[in-house]
């Protein structure tokens, strides 16, 4: 966590996203125009929070398998920083949703899969602030940290394959194919997720940081 | 001087160029530069407390 390169990583891949993003050759097509840019910027914010939700899960197994109070700071704050992204691409899905499906917040079930999973992911946290006893916050909110990364995946990513979903890459089996991007798109979608993923990060580790100072200063008292 | 001749005048336009899109592309580069600097401090304060925590 003390490495610095990586930062700077994320700084110019987040600075080259967002010049290339907006000044980028991309795709003419109706009804999206160059609302297409958006992929740069909404979907990285999911795919940075399915990142951080990875990343919390490992740390409350970790926590659960040898009980270290260090593992669960790690897996609460990086399932905070997971929500802030979740809320941010949600946000900004409504925004784009309104002017090219007509709609900001239209029965597409890939949608209401996300909302239901950042619901189950809420009631992580109200878990975490019912509980006195910390021994006993952090074993059960890491056991109930995998339950919602078990029924969170498959809602995203699973039953909107099964029905139609307005959504593209969804309805049978297509992965990136259909995204419907170039290869000039990709040259900025690819590092734009990256950008988003070492940010979310590195805001998570500057939040663990402060958590570990401030139970540390709690001990001393 | 007629309007059509003003064209022809030497002006700094690349920020002008594309609809005046760079002057956007310069915009969100210093907001996103300016988050990232402001990233950086707050991770130099915590490094510091973490410093002042181990003496």
């Amino acid at each position: 966590m003390r490495k610095i390169w990586w930062k700077f990583l994320a700084a110019g891949l987040l600075l080259y996203t967002v010049i290339f993003g907006l000044i980028g050759e991309v795709p003419r097509q109706p009804i999206l125009n160059e609302t297409i840019r958006n992929v740069y910027f909404h979907v990285p914010m999911w795919f940075g929070m399915m990142a951080l939700m990875i990343s919390s899960l490992v740390y409350s197994i970790k926590y659960l398998r040898n009980g270290q109070v260090q593992d669960d700071v790690y897996a609460v704050e990086f399932a905070n920083v997971a929500i802030v992204f979740g809320v941010l691409g949600f946000i900004t899905g409504s925004l784009w949703g309104n002017y090219t499906w007509g709609d900001p917040l239209p029965k597409d079930p890939k949608i209401i899969a996300v909302e239901v999973g950042l619901l189950i992911y809420s009631a992580y946290f109200v878990l975490r602030g019912s509980f006195e006893d910390e021994q006993k916050k952090a074993r059960l909110s890491a056991v109930y940290n995998i339950f919602a990364f078990a029924s969170f995946m498959p809602l995203v990513w699973i039953l909107p394959r099964l029905t139609d979903s307005l959504h593209p890459g969804n309805g049978g089996n297509p992965a990136f194919g259909k995204y419907d991007m170039d290869s000039n798109m990709r040259m900025v979608f690819y590092p734009a997720i990256l950008a988003w993923i070492l940010v979310g990060v590195w805001i998570s580790s500057l939040r663990i940081r402060i958590k570990l100072l401030n139970n540390h200063l709690q001990d001393n008292l | 001087m007629s309007l059509l001749n003003l064209q022809d005048v030497e002006m700094a336009d690349a920020f002008r160029a594309d609809g005046k899109i760079y002057v956007v592309v310069a915009v969100v580069s210093i907001v996103v530069l300016g988050l990232i600097a402001y990233l950086f401090s707050i991770d130099r304060k915590v490094s510091k407390l973490e410093k002042e925590m181990k003496k």
